[in-house]
């Protein structure tokens, strides 16, 4: 039966300070990262050292996860692989985001012709998949990670413009941004101080999440072959190679994947920490 | 009442776009030290002529006056200070990432009325003594405080860059019986102390005549009656005016009666 | 007249179950056949959660932790499932008409739609009497109002919508929950004698919670003033605005300016504030705000109690020594 009346029900849900979910995802990053720099001497193996009388050797002892086709770590590689996909995924969601955050809080807050303008842009932006615009550019712009940020950038920054407008637009119409303005401070001021800051926590969150977003799309163009190339090692890419062998030597593309999965727990772990500590 | 005005506001119109109601040829004037009690029900006009007033909205015609110069739109720096506004929502009307020390000395230093940090500081404490509040409730934020304690940092910002004219719009509605009679008190305190002028908004009749010494009943965008407070509630001239009195509950009035039920509805 | 509805020590429990708030603590009260009540206090006192106990509809995360709630039937007073007794014997209605309405449904069907699924009504019954209660609740014109969406409303008809829903199921009492803090004066001052109205003509109890002493003046026969999660003072109207027997309901009345409050001096004002549920002081609640707390108050934990010489029942020590007329110290739970 439809509810005829809704009880305008208090939340009193109590939240955690959300510090250790924060914790324990940053800490795993941290060390992913650490790791990837010293992938040769954690692992025993040089990740890219190739020796074909040892093709395929399943996880054991001497190789935890394996080697491939080529008779390499795998987990070497997986490790290595982390410091060329960690600062892209990351950049590929701050950068959007840094972009979206200041137009919106413009748009927000100036309305007028910019906000407008800026509307219009994303709307326009908007129209195309953003996979499909990101493909688009990266083709144009030739495969590699640069390309892969510029194409993030372009397609992402509008659902953080939308985001961070919304919010500006309703705060600006309470009365503490009132009384800042009533009380003569500058609009720069009043924007920076009064509305940003409140304005920010959400986008925060969504950045901290959408940094899986970014690791699946690199991935995904690297296993088109459109992302990083080899020499560069890369967890789409190296999914991509084992792909043929996946029956029989399924760890080739299985630790990689893996990896990917880790990552996309540990940034749940920051976002849903970041969103419980800042909701407080 | 003879001396000229410190506040008058002539021909104020606004527009239902420019504001959340419309304000229809409205004039006023506020003898400097005197408070002039706005009443009226919600939409009626007198939160839109607040923001006019408090330079927070352009009107479509009018002026507002303050010592005789015409203040102009938008105020620039040094005017915006002359007016000041108490709001409502004292869930709304602090920044919620500020604490009260921020929330004070910003205002303080950017205005010059301190010259450094450690000034401001001891400034912001008189101004929390002077709103019945103490330098204990400096580090808290908005959501530390009650609902009162909100209201009078709210009257402590105000009062922090020394305006002139201080609008008190719906400043005491949200607040619990208790607790509004002592932020009116400290109201009129203040409007004594500092030689304040005061234009107090409400929509609460019994409220507005006590803090008053003038009063004016506001009806969709226009001031229907004004005159000294009692005189507004005892003999009440406009027919808006009655039904307002007439439908204002009062703890010594009569209980609803077979009589009044029978009163169309 | 007899008991319709008797809530006893009725305990509200929030927070983890070692160490829990109680928002409300031993609250309980009487209702007649027929009578306004009204369950009067400030934010934080407890009073709508009390309400809310009586219908089931507590918010998430608060639990009854004790207390029974009766209702009487066939000449009994007996406890009532929520369910049942929402769909019958009891009707409620909210402070905010704008969120308690099914934005996607029209009027006509609001009003009767818990009826019709609860008894069959055919359609042509159900609009019938849709606008029959939309009539009843003073609706200018219920024929087009019963086309409408609740949007296209005022406040005050929406309030009156949600009125005539809450009497579909043909109540013994409604329950009010500050319906008209959100309407302006003119508009409430309708609906208060459309409530009087309703009541009298069908015989309903009703219980109004409000923070707004000068409505209770209006509307009801029997007060209980709450404070911090306990009834204080309850009595009739007429003495406990005349003669109240506990120092907070006095300073409540006193604090509230009426149009006769004399403005060459300050309003009394009640020092500081209510405390939350989780920072009530031990004995007396009210005492730390008191002007007449004596050591001995804070001691004791008060139950409410007859005051000789007056119909009203006190939670205060000292109404003796207050003017007021004795506290009958016998009946005192200490």
């Amino acid at each position: 039966m439809v509810a005829l009346v809704q009880v305008p029900g208090r939340r009193r849900v109590r939240r955690g300070s959300g510090s250790a979910p924060l914790l324990t995802g940053a800490v795993l990053l941290a060390l992913l990262l650490a790791a990837s720099f010293a992938a040769g001497p954690l692992t025993g193996h040089d990740p890219a050292l190739t020796d074909l009388t040892a093709r395929f050797r399943p996880p054991t002892a001497e190789h935890w996860f394996g080697t491939d086709q080529l008779g390499r770590d795998v987990f070497a590689r997986v490790l290595v692989a982390a410091g060329t996909d960690l600062p892209l995924a990351l950049l590929g969601a701050v950068i959007p985001a840094l972009i979206g955050i200041v137009l919106g809080a413009l748009a927000g807050y100036a309305r007028g012709w910019l906000g407008t303008a800026v509307m219009r842009l994303a709307d326009l932006i908007q129209a195309f998949p953003s996979y499909i615009l990101l493909i688009v550019l990266v083709f144009l712009l030739g495969p590699g990670g640069g390309s892969f940020l510029v194409g993030a950038a372009v397609g992402a920054w509008v659902t953080y413009a939308r985001l961070v407008r919304g919010v500006v637009l309703r705060l600006r119409e309470l009365d503490y941004v009132r009384a800042a303005q009533a009380a003569g401070l500058g609009h720069t001021r009043v924007l920076l101080r009064h509305v940003l800051p409140n304005a920010l926590p959400q986008a925060v969150v969504y950045a901290a999440s959408d940094i899986v977003l970014a690791l699946s799309y690199l991935a995904a163009l690297s296993y088109l072959g459109l992302g990083i190339q080899a020499p560069g090692i890369e967890w789409g890419q190296m999914i991509a190679e084992g792909q043929p062998f996946l029956r029989n030597q399924w760890w080739v593309s299985v630790m990689p994947g893996l990896a990917i999965i880790l990552v996309g727990v540990a940034v749940r772990l920051i976002a849903g920490g970041l969103e419980r500590r800042l909701q407080r | 009442m003879s001396a000229a005005p410190l506040l008058q506001v002539d021909d104020i119109v606004v527009n239902y776009r420019s504001g959340p109601s419309a304000v229809d040829h409205v004039s006023l004037a506020i003898p400097r030290g005197r408070t002039l009690g706005l009443v009226g029900q919600s939409g009626c006009g007198k939160s839109s002529l607040a923001r006019v007033i408090a330079g927070l909205a352009v009107p479509a015609s009018g002026t507002v006056r303050l010592g005789g110069a015409v203040l102009p739109t938008p105020r620039g720096r040094a005017d915006a200070t002359r007016i000041q506004m108490v709001f409502q929502d004292p869930g709304s009307a602090l920044n919620p990432m500020h604490t009260v020390r921020r929330t004070l000395t910003e205002l303080l230093l950017v205005h010059r009325r301190a010259p450094d940090r450690r000034a401001a500081t001891d400034r912001a404490v008189e101004l929390l003594e002077l709103v019945g509040l103490g330098a204990n409730v400096l580090d808290a934020r908005p959501r530390g405080l009650s609902g009162g304690q909100r209201q009078r940092v709210g009257i402590a910002r105000a009062l922090a860059v020394e305006p002139e004219v201080l609008i008190a719009d719906e400043a005491v509605s949200a607040l619990d019986v208790s607790v509004q009679a002592a932020v009116l008190n400290t109201l009129r305190d203040l409007g004594s102390r500092l030689d304040l002028t005061m234009l107090f908004i409400s929509h609460d009749l019994a409220v507005t005549r006590y803090v008053a010494d003038e009063l004016a009943v506001m009806h969709r965008g226009e001031i229907v009656e004004r005159g000294l407070p009692d005189d507004v509630l005892r003999n009440p001239q406009h027919e808006y005016t009655r039904s307002l009195v007439a439908a204002t509950p009062r703890m010594d009035g009569p209980a609803l009666s077979a009589a009044e039920e029978a009163r169309p509805l | 007249m007899t008991t319709l509805l008797r809530i006893s020590d009725l305990v509200l429990e929030t927070g983890s179950a070692e160490a829990p708030l109680r928002p409300v603590s031993h609250v309980g009260f009487e209702v007649s056949h027929g009578e306004a009540f009204g369950l009067v206090g400030e934010s934080g006192s407890g009073k709508s959660l009390t309400l809310r106990a009586v219908t089931g509809l507590l918010p998430e995360g608060v639990r009854q932790a004790g207390g029974t709630l009766e209702l009487e039937r066939d000449g009994v007073l007996r406890p009532y499932r929520f369910a049942e007794a929402r769909g019958r014997g009891i009707g409620m209605i909210f402070q905010e008409p704008m969120t308690a309405l099914n934005p996607t449904m029209r009027v006509g069907d609001l009003v009767t739609a818990g009826p019709r699924a609860r008894y069959g009504w055919s359609r042509g019954t159900a609009r019938s009497r849709a606008l029959d209660l939309l009539a009843e609740v003073g609706m200018p014109d219920p024929k087009a109002q019963a086309r409408m969406w609740p949007h296209q409303l005022s406040g005050g008809l929406r309030q009156r919508v949600m009125i005539a829903m809450a009497l579909a199921t043909e109540p013994s009492v409604l329950l009010c929950d500050e319906p008209t803090t959100a309407l302006d004066v003119a508009v409430q001052d309708q609906i208060l004698r459309l409530l009087h109205r309703i009541r009298v003509e069908r015989g309903l109890a009703i219980v109004f919670v409000t923070h707004d002493l000068g409505v209770v003046r209006r509307l009801c026969d029997r007060v209980a003033v709450m404070y911090a999660g306990q009834v204080v003072e309850t009595g009739r109207v007429d003495d406990v605005f005349t003669r109240p027997t506990h120092p907070y309901s006095a300073g409540l009345l006193r604090s509230m300016p009426t149009p006769d409050t004399p403005r060459d001096r300050p309003l009394a004002a009640i020092p500081g504030g209510q405390p939350g549920a989780g920072e009530r002081p031990e004995g007396c609640r009210f005492a730390p705000r008191c002007a007449h707390a004596l050591p001995a108050c804070a001691g004791l934990e008060h139950a409410l109690a007859p005051v000789l010489g007056s119909p009203s029942r006190s939670a205060c020590l000292r109404v003796a020594d207050l003017g007021g007329p004795p506290l009958d110290r016998k009946a005192l739970i200490v």
